[in-house]
Formats: structure tokens, C-alpha cells, sequence
């Protein structure tokens, strides 16, 4: 994530007391609905599932082992799909979870006001995902004014629990927070990450994220940052 | 709040306050709010919050660090006092561990960490002048003044970005008082003292353990000082006017690269640190060092974590910055802009290091601006017109060349020109990552020299038309297309380098860069020598020979950018048959296309558009559009429709052909150009493998490791 954020409008009430509840409560109207195969969102998850499907049935030469294998790494998902649940931020008790899950990946933590600034000026662009009363995914966002022509929608962190990878969450994730942003009127989403994270790379270009630009030495460790876009129009 | 703070209360006030501790009140008000309620002053929101630094947190309060190391941390002072240094009688180890630590310092410093935090973690450069030790005197009296030359150097060059360089000195005294010479005479000395003790020590015929061991610490010492002497006097050469310490710099540097074999293999004989702190492990601890002496100053920018380089390879470190340094000097034999140019490019290529840009950039252009030094910069472009295209108004004697007002047009343009080139010489000095970026922003720039280039070309040939003479004279806008180009060809071929381009997209910026080169490169360049050659047979007619032999002769010279013009076929052959081979693939559904199945919002034309949205502002070469690319590469327009395997074929054809291009004259052995061999090697045996159609694979995999630009294609089975 990036070290210079941009300033944004605090809501301020008169008495100088932030008073975010009533924001979250504005926002709910926004969210996506989620009843299963329903929303635009699993469509598209199937969609993925499909197209995968179509590509195992092309290799014919390749089905022993790795078919097999997505078979039934599929059926994992099948089995957990239905316990895994996103959700939409709620309030400040979502926080030390969320901090908790993006700790873990990182070298240098954020202090709790970084997770705030975000969190609590745009707490509809910030999900979790649940195995039941488990979070075990979030993924935090703003949507601001970039030079003050783009609409710029921003992920500034995503992480998923070390026993739930490769079953999609993140991309779920991802994609409900694209849907949020893109109906607030997002007309781009950026976001930066280490050349060295295969992972996060393949998984955002998977999504049609391109690599816009190279920060040279962008981390505090020295290594170069990619910056990953995808236009919305 | 500070004492001299007018409206506040004085520290002599604040002690007659009554406090009283509201601990308890706070957090029982506290208990009221609700969740996700924070009371916070107007001007404090919750950005300044996140960008405040916590006070007591270690990870952010950098006064917390010294809280964390349980011992007293010494500036050179009371390091002197406690013992814990010396400043004379340095043992040799010592001397051999300061020296190598501090360059593995300077080293750092030069890949863009703080100097605080690294060079000035050695108490010694602090205060030289109240060391006694001789030796350790001059080593560090030549290493601040090396520093504050570099530091001089990389500044007016000016090639750097905040990533690359910290250039702040936080005021450290870099012993401006001591002038160079003295610097050079001193370490002369130390080195010629060695030289005696080493010859002294050689081995006599009896063996002699602590005779040899003495014979080669001396030996150590003697390298590094003289390297560090060579060094200096190598930056200052460089510095000379004009380019006058070229000879030097080759002197210097021949000898330099055998001292730094022999620093190299005596690494070892330095001293080691003895226990290191936790936390410190990346820092020199040894006699001298105090990693925590800076810790309160802070670069500017956000701290980098600075992990001090290892000696190993610093060593190394140092011998390529001076085989670089070797290598630019090799600028000197460029007599003309274009050629200067091209050798700023293919440097850059290297990624070499901000010393050696900065070095680079200011032996050609020095701060005065003129070229090398000597010539102002209007005339070299001027030269440098007339050498590529000979527009008639350049030309002496021209009709219109004599004629004031176009000399005084003609002149504003060139002045104009000369900045738009500072600008492109200043990116191609700039790290590899900063220059894709800055060449998206020049575009606008060399849009508007274009206009200007034809509204000049306009004016001239309005000239030329009164004065008799018929042809269309498009000569200053040839010129400045040259240049947009050669900006276009950066930009796209940069992408590849710093791994922007997923292989779905290879295919239309192959395509793209082909058609730059078959649809405006060449004919930029045809254009260019038809100009030349006519202006040449005009001035030889001129003088009395006749046209035929004119003709010959220039026939046997050949044309002046006949290379170019072979260079630019080859990699238009190169791009035509990396796009057959992709759309092989693609046809193969080897290569998936992200075609918006995963997500709605992803679409080719979107990508394809912003990929090219720089060159929009263009006039020419007009920006090519999405659908010119797909109606160019819509394969249902052949009957029958090309299978794959037709398709690797001729990909196949198109590898032989730039192979056969590559091997004929006038190619040079360059390693470019081997390079760009081995590429049509590799991939012509794969693509007849595939043009078979039995080969059995998964996807095709790409492999840059050869070429930045062009990958040798294999197969994942
Ligand atoms: C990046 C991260 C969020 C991915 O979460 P996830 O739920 O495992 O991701 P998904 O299952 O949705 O993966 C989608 C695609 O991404 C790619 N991917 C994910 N993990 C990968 C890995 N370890 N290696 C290679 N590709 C990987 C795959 O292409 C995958 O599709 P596939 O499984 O069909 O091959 C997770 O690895 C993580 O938390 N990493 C640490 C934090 C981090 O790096 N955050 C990103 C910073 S911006």
C-alpha cells in the first residue's frame, strides 16, 4: 500500500466528533444483495469455475493427475463455498480482525490509524469474508478523486487466511469490492504490490488488472512495487 | 511548544501551573462515546492521524530506538574518551576492517539510503583532523571529499529521483577546508610508506611466518589506499573542463581494477565484529562504527530500511562502477548529437548505477549546457539537421539560407529544438523505471516541436516556391519524427523490460511496434537519405562534375542511413513473426485471452487504448486504432482460415528471414545483434516443432533472459 494517501473529507459534525455510525447506516443501502446464486457476484464466480471447466475438457491429454486434482479441489470449494460468507464492514469491533489478518503478511505494520483512515472514511468499500464466525478474509478500499479528473477507486490491503487460500476467497473479495466501487462511480482501480507477490499478481490479472507502471525501490526494503490497474471505462 | 513561543506559556510559567491529573476523567468520559465515535480537533482528522507518528512507538518514533539498546550510544568524542576507539597506533586488521566497512558505507550511501545512516555511522569522518593515526587521517580526509564530490556530481546532473539518491548532507563538515591536491599528496605518502614496508617485508629466501603475514597486511593496506587515491583522483578528472581528463580517467582506471583484485582477496584480514546487537545485524559494528550515532536524523522522504551492502559485494560493486566508468568515456569519440544520443541509450540499457548517469551526463552536457562542453547546443542541432536530412536552408549557399528572416526562423526553431532534446538526453539519464513514465509526458512537448517543425517546413517551401524551385520540403518535420519515434519505440520496448506486458497483450504491441517501423520509421529514414543525396549531387553538380558520375558515386557509398534503415527491417521481421506465432497460439487456445468472461468490467479495446493513450496527442504518426489492429489480424479474411500449425509456419519463415537479415552486412558482431541471433535460432526450432501440429503441450512460455525485448518461446508440456 502506499506510503502517501491522499487527503480526504473527514464527515465532521459541528462538535468536532466524528460520528461514522451514521455513515455505515447511509452506505447499507449500497450493498450488493447476497443471496446465493443470485447476485451479479456468483454469476461471475461460476463464470470462472466454467470457463475452467471448458479449458479441462479441451486437454484431453492432461487428464490424469490434474484433473483429478481440480476436481477435487473444486469439491473442497463446493463444500465451503456455502460457509463462506462476505460480509460488509460493520464497526469497530470488525477492526481487530481485520488487523489481525493483514498483520500476519506484512513486514512493517500499520499503526491502527492507517486501518482508520480507510476504514472509517470508507467503510462500504471494506469486506470480510467468514467461515462461520471465523474471519478469515478482508480486503480494505478508498474511492477518491485522483488530480481531480479520475474517479479512482484504490485497494489498499487484501489478505486471506494461510489455511483458505486457492479456493477463490480472495478473488471474491476482490471482486465484491471492485462492484462497490464501480457503483459509486469508480472509473479506474489501482493498486500497488511487490513485483516478488506472484500471488496477488496473478490473482488481479486473472481479473484483468494490467501492470501500468514499475516503482523503482518502492518499499522500504528496497524492492520495486508494481503498480496494477483496471479501467472501468 | 518551545520556550520562545510568544502566545504560550514560559517554561517558568509552566512550572507555577497547578496540574492535575485528569487520567481518570478521560477515560470515564470515554466510556460514553459510542462505537466507532472519535472526538478529534477540527484540523486533525483521521488522515493526520494515520500520518502522524505515534510518540513511544518504537516503530515509528525514532527516539524510541535508543530507548531499545541498553548502553550508552558515543559520537567520536566520547568514543575517544571511553576508549572504545583509538586514534593512533592503528593495528592493521583495524585499519583494513575501517577502510573496507566504510566503503561497504559508501556503497549504500550510492544506492539511495540516507548518509547519515550509513556513511556517517563511522565515527572517524566526524572530526579527521583529530585523528593521529596517519593513515586513518588521509583515508578518511579523501573519503569525505570523494563523498561531497559525488554528492557535487550527482546534484548538477541532475538524472535522479528521490529513489535513486538522497542527496541531503545534514550539514556534516566534508573538510572543504583541506583542497584536493593536499588530499592526493597526503595519500601519496601513506601509499609510499606502505610501498617501503612492503618491500621491506618480502619474503628473503628464510620463511619467515610473521615476516609473510606482515609482507601481506601492508600489501592490503598499500591496495586501498591506493584505490582510494585513484578513486578520488578519477572524479576529480572527471569534473576537468571540456573533457580534458578523459586520458587521465583511462590511466587511472587501468590501474584501479587490478587494486581492487588484490582488496578483494585480502577482504579476510580486516577486522570482525566481535558480538552483534540484536536488531543490528546489518550494520558494520566494528572499532569506529556506531550504527546509532544518526539515529535522530531523518532523511526527507520516508526511512528506507538501509542494510548496510557486504563487503564481497561492495568489492564488486566497485569494480563495475569502474569498469562504467571505462565504458563511458567511450562518449569522447562521439563527434556528432545523434550519435551521443544513441550511446546515452544503449548505456542506460545497462540499469547502471546514478554515479555513473550523473558522470555520464555531464561529460556531454556539463553544466554550461554546451555540448561536450565546447559547441552551444543550437549550433550542434543545427549540425546534427543538417548532417540527417540537409534541409535546404541549412545548407550553405541555399537560396533560402541567405535570406534573413528564414535564418531568424529557422534559428527560434532550432533554439526550440535544443530544449526538447535537453529534455529527451535528461530522461535517457533518469533510472529505467522513471524514464517510461517521463516519456509519456514528453509526447505533449514533441507534439508541439512537430507543429512548430511544419509550420517552419510551411513557411520555407512558400520561400522556395517564389524563388523557383518546386519540390515539397519537409525537412525539419522529418526530423523531428525521428525523434518522436525513437521516443515511441523507447516507450513501448520498456514495457517489456520492466515486465508491464502479460503475454495476452504481447500481440498488439508487437503489431504496434511493427507498423511504427514498416509505416514511419523506414520511410523517415528513406526520406531522410533522399534528401541527402540530392543536396550532395546538387553542391557536386555545383562545382562541375557531371550528374551520371554523381550518381555512381554516390550508388558505391551507399545511402548514409542505410543501417538504420537494415537495423529497423530486421526488428519489423522480428515483431511480424512474434505476432503470427502469438495469434498461432491464441488460435490454438494456447493463449487465453482475458475476454471479459472473469470479470465485466475487462475488455481488450480498453487495454489496447490506454496502452497507446500517450501517443494520442500526436499528429503524426497518427494514433492507430483499435479496430485497424483487429481488421489487421481478423484471420476469417483468408479462405481457408489459417489452421495453427499454418500460422507457426509462418512465423517460422519470418524467424529465418530476420536470421538471415541479422547475418548479412552491414550488421555488426555486436552483442545486440548475437543476441537477436540466438532469439531466431531458439524460436525457429520451436515454431517448426509446432507447425507439425503434433506437438502436445500445455502453453507456451516466454523467456526475456536473452533479449529485453524479444523472448526465445518454449513449451510447458
Ligand atoms: C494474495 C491472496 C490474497 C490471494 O488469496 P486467495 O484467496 O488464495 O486467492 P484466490 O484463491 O482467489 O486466487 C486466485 C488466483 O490467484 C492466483 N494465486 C493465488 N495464490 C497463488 C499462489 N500461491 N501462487 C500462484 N498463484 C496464486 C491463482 O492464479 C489463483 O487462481 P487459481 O487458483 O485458479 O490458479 C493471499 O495469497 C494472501 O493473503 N496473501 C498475502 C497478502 C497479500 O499479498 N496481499 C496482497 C497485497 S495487495
Amino acid at each position: 500500500m502506499s506510503t502517501a494517501v491522499q487527503e480526504s473529507e473527514d464527515v465532521i459534525i459541528p462538535n468536532g466528533v466524528e460520528y461514522t455510525e451514521r455513515k455505515i447506516g447511509e452506505l447499507n443501502d449500497y450493498i450488493i444483495p447476497q443471496e446465493p446464486g443470485n447476485s451479479n457476484e456468483e454469476n461471475m464466480i461460476k463464470n470462472v469455475y466454467e470457463s475452467e471447466h471448458d479449458l479441462d475438457d479441451e486437454r484431453e491429454d492432461l487428464k490424469t493427475e490434474t484433473i483429478e486434482s481440480k476436481l477435487k479441489k473444486l469439491e473442497i470449494d463446493g463444500d465451503t463455498e456455502k460457509r463462506i460468507r462476505l460480509k460488509n464492514y460493520e464497526n469497530e469491533k470488525d477492526m481487530p480482525e481485520i488487523m489481525r489478518l493483514i498483520t500476519k503478511d506484512l513486514s512493517e505494520p500499520y499503526s491502527i490509524y492507517t486501518y482508520r483512515y480507510f476504514i472509517h472514511n470508507w467503510p462500504n468499500l471494506c469486506f470480510l469474508a467468514f467461515d462461520e464466525d471465523k474471519c478469515i478474509g478482508a480486503i480494505v478500499c478508498k474511492l477518491d478523486w485522483h488530480k481531480k479528473i479520475v474517479h479512482r477507486g484504490y485497494i489498499a490491503m487484501l489478505a486471506v487466511d494461510e489455511d483458505y487460500r486457492r479456493r477463490k476467497i480472495g478473488s471474491r473479495l476482490v471482486i465484491r469490492a471492485i462492484q462497490a466501487m464501480v457503483l459509486k462511480g469508480a472509473d479506474e482501480i489501482v493498486l500497488e504490490t511487490e513485483v516478488t507477490n506472484k500471488s496477488a499478481l496473478n490473482l488481479y490479472e486473472n481479473l484483468g488488472f494490467v501492470r501500468d507502471k514499475r516503482l523503482f525501490r518502492y518499499y522500504l526494503n528496497g524492492i520495486d512495487a508494481l503498480r496494477l490497474k483496471l479501467w472501468i471505462r | 511548544m518551545s520556550q520562545t513561543d510568544d502566545n504560550g506559556p514560559s517554561l517558568e510559567e509552566k512550572k507555577n501551573c497547578n496540574w492535575k491529573d485528569i487520567t481518570k476523567d478521560f477515560f470515564e468520559l470515554c466510556q460514553q462515546l459510542n462505537v466507532g465515535e472519535l472526538v478529534h480537533d477540527v484540523h486533525f482528522g483521521l488522515f493526520e492521524a494515520m500520518s502522524a507518528i505515534e510518540m513511544m512507538d518504537p516503530k515509528m518514533d525514532a527516539g524510541m530506538l535508543c530507548n531499545q539498546v541498553k548502553r550508552k550510544v558515543y559520537d567520536f568524542d566520547e568514543a575517544l574518551k571511553a576508549n572504545i576507539i583509538k586514534d593512533d597506533n592503528l593495528e592493521s586488521e583495524e585499519l583494513i576492517g575501517i577502510i573496507d566497512s566504510t566503503y561497504a558505507c559508501v556503497v549504500t550511501w550510492l544506492e539511495g539510503h540516507s548518509l547519515a545512516q550509513t556513511v556517517f555511522t563511522n565515527l572517524y569522518l566526524h572530526n579527521p583532523e583529530a585523528i593521529k593515526d596517519k593513515t586513518l587521517k588521509s583515508f578518511c580526509t579523501a573519503i569525505l571529499k570523494t563523498v561531497d564530490l559525488i554528492r557535487d556530481r550527482i546534484n548538477k546532473a541532475s538524472v535522479f529521483e528521490e529513489e535513486d539518491f538522497q542527496s541531503v548532507s545534514y550539514g556534516f563538515k566534508m573538510a572543504s577546508e583541506v583542497p584536493s591536491a593536499k588530499v592526493i599528496s597526503s595519500l601519496r605518502e601513506v601509499e609510499d610508506e606502505f610501498a617501503k614496508k612492503v618491500r621491506s617485508t618480502k619474503d628473503k629466501g628464510e620463511d619467515n611466518e610473521t615476516r609473510a603475514k606482515q609482507h601481506e597486511l601492508y600489501s592490503a593496506i598499500y591496495s586501498r589506499i591506493k584505490f582510494t587515491r585513484f578513486l578520488y583522483a578519477t572524479l576529480l578528472a572527471f569534473s576537468k573542463d571540456k573533457c580534458s581528463g578523459v586520458d587521465d580517467i583511462e590511466k587511472y582506471l587501468n590501474g584501479i581494477l587490478d587494486v581492487l583484485l588484490s582488496m578483494q582477496s585480502t577482504i579476510h584480514l580486516g577486522i570482525k565484529p566481535e558480538e552483534r546487537e540484536c536488531g543490528l545485524h546489518d550494520y558494520p559494528t566494528i572499532m569506529g562504527f556506531e550504527p546509532l550515532v544518526n539515529q535522530r536524523l531523518l532523511p526527507s522522504t520516508f526511512p528506507r530500511y538501509a542494510k548496510i551492502t557486504s563487503i564481497e559485494d561492495t568489492m564488486k560493486y566497485l569494480s563495475d562502477m569502474c569498469t562504467r566508468f571505462k565504458f563511458i568515456t567511450g562518449v569522447t569519440k562521439c563527434t556528432f548529437l545523434h550519435q551521443a544520443m544513441d550511446f546515452f541509450e544503449d548505456f542506460s540499457k545497462l540499469s547502471p548505477c546514478v554515479l555513473s548517469r550523473s558522470l555520464l551526463h555531464l561529460l556531454v552536457f556539463p553544466i554550461n549546457r554546451r555540448f561536450f562542453g565546447n559547441e552551444p547546443l543550437v549550433d550542434v542541432v543545427r549540425d546534427t539537421i543538417r548532417n540527417f536530412i540537409a534541409p535546404p536552408a541549412l545548407v550553405p549557399k541555399s537560396s533560402i539560407g541567405s535570406n534573413p528572416d528564414a535564418r531568424a526562423y529557422c534559428d527560434a526553431f532550432l533554439q526550440r529544438a535544443a530544449n526538447t532534446i535537453l529534455q529527451l538526453v535528461n530522461i535517457s539519464g533518469q533510472n529505467r523505471a522513471r524514464q517510461r513514465e517521463k516519456l509519456a509526458h514528453i509526447f505533449e512537448e514533441l507534439a508541439n516541436l512537430e507543429a512548430e517543425a511544419d509550420k517552419l517546413d510551411t513557411y520555407l517551401h512558400r520561400l522556395l516556391m517564389k524563388n523557383s524551385q518546386g519540390q515539397t520540403v519537409v525537412c525539419f518535420v522529418t526530423w523531428v519524427l525521428y525523434h518522436v519515434l525513437k521516443a515511441m519505440f523507447n516507450y513501448l520496448y520498456l514495457g517489456f523490460e520492466l515486465e508491464l506486458y502479460s503475454p495476452q497483450e504481447y500481440y498488439y504491441i508487437y503489431w504496434y511496434i511493427s507498423e511504427l517501423h514498416c509505416s514511419w520509421w523506414i520511410p523517415t529514414l528513406s526520406r531522410a537519405d533522399n534528401f541527402l543525396m540530392e543536396s550532395e549531387a546538387m553542391i557536386e553538380t555545383q562545382s562541375g562534375k557531371s550528374a551520371k558520375k554523381v550518381r555512381r558515386q554516390q550508388k558505391k557509398k551507399g545511402k548514409p542511413h542505410a543501417k538504420e534503415v537494415h537495423t529497423a527491417q530486421i526488428h519489423q521481421m522480428l515483431c511480424n513473426a512474434f505476432l503470427k506465432a502469438l495469434l498461432g497460439f491464441i488460435r490454438a487456445k494456447k493463449l487465453e485471452l482475458a475476454d471479459g468472461s472473469s470479470i465485466a468490467f475487462d475488455s481488450e479495446e480498453v487495454r489496447f487504448r490506454r496502452r497507446f493513450a500517450p501517443f494520442q496527442v500526436l499528429s503524426s504518426p497518427q494514433p492507430m486504432a483499435y479496430c485497424h489492429f483487429t481488421d489487421t489480424i481478423d484471420l476469417q479474411r483468408y479462405k481457408p482460415v489459417p489452421e495453427p500449425e499454418h500460422l507457426f509456419q509462418a512465423a517460422c519463415k519470418g524467424f529465418q528471414h530476420a536470421k538471415a537479415l541479422i547475418e548479412q552486412p552491414p550488421s555488426n558482431q555486436t552483442e545486440q545483434a548475437t543476441a537477436l541471433l540466438r532469439i531466431c535460432k531458439y524460436n525457429i526450432v520451436a515454431m517448426s516443432v509446432l507447425s507439425t501440429g503434433k506437438k502436445e503441450y500445455e502453453r507456451p512460455l516466454f523467456d526475456f533472459t536473452v533479449h529485453k525485448h524479444y523472448p526465445i518461446i518454449t513449451l510447458k508440456n
